[in-house]
């Protein structure tokens, strides 16, 4: 294998981890915050933590692993600041924004006796569109993603959130106590 | 100043701090686990990516007018083969064919 392939394999593989690690995360949150899970809260609380920050991990290789490749050669901006890169512009923006929002939203856990409890879980609810975000920039731009290695478990992680989050946002909301 | 915690107390926090830090272990470890596999699928798999029909076309214009050339000949024919199965249907070279390489791994 040619040595100027490994910061593209790199990207390629962190960005699957930041798919995989998201979409497990998501899910957690999801049966947490919809109360499907009985017990075991606090060890699915630390296990969200703990994909979350795998996930920012993995999404910062995931860049920064493309900047060393030679062949496309990207600026800085060009995998950080949206609209900059030239590169499929459409879903290389889906991605960033997906990015910092993961980042951001991510991290906002531990600011959030600034932030505010409320607001902070408000902006929390973001995480899953940022997600949804990151699903179309791995499937419509992603390189792996015509291949049947990447979409099988893929879609074994994905369609169950997906369905997860759909359930969640047509439950009927809770009558709120006078 | 604050009164020391009762000996069970003491434990079970121990027990629960060395709870978590397991299940940090192994979300960690699987993370890494999925890089590792990832990494050797994609590496094993070789493909780096779509390649580029314009890179097939500069090669397949080279090719046609060169056929003469016995230097690249090898080399060129072999490239003009591929460009001809990823159904690249420009035969006549030009500029932008080269300058249109922006888009994939090769």
């Amino acid at each position: 294998m040619d040595t100027e392939h490994i910061f593209w394999i790199t990207s390629r593989a962190a960005g699957i981890v930041a798919l995989l690690a998201s979409t497990a995360g998501v899910t957690l949150g999801l049966l947490m915050s919809g109360r499907l899970v009985r017990g075991r809260t606090a060890q699915l609380r630390v296990s969200h933590e703990a994909l979350c920050l795998a996930t920012i991990a993995a999404l910062v290789i995931h860049a920064g692993a493309l900047l060393g490749d030679s062949y496309l050669s990207p600026s800085l901006a060009d995998v950080t600041i949206p609209f900059v890169s030239g590169y499929q512009r459409v879903w290389t923006t889906t991605g960033i924004v997906a990015g910092w929002m993961l980042i951001v939203l991510g991290l906002s856990y531990y600011a959030r006796g600034k932030i505010g409890v409320a607001r902070w879980r408000t902006l929390h609810r973001f995480t899953a569109l940022a997600w949804l975000l990151g699903v179309l920039h791995a499937l419509l731009e992603g390189t792996d993603a015509g291949t049947a290695w990447f979409l099988i478990p893929a879609a074994a992680m994905v369609l169950p959130a997906g369905a997860l989050l759909a359930q969640r946002l047509s439950a009927t909301p809770a009558p709120q106590r006078p | 100043m604050a009164r020391p915690l009762p000996e069970t107390t003491r434990e079970r926090l121990a027990a629960r701090a060395r709870r978590i830090a397991r299940i940090r272990r192994r979300v960690f470890a699987a993370t890494i686990a999925a890089f590792a596999l990832a990494w050797a699928v994609i590496a094993w798999n070789g493909s780096m990516g779509a390649t580029s029909t314009t890179t097939a076309s500069a090669s397949a214009t080279t090719t046609s007018s060169a056929d003469a050339a016995t230097s690249t000949a090898d080399d060129a024919t072999s490239t003009a083969d591929a460009a001809t199965s990823s159904s690249d249907d420009s035969s006549s070279g030009s500029s932008a064919d080269s300058s249109a390489i922006t888009t994939a791994q090769s």
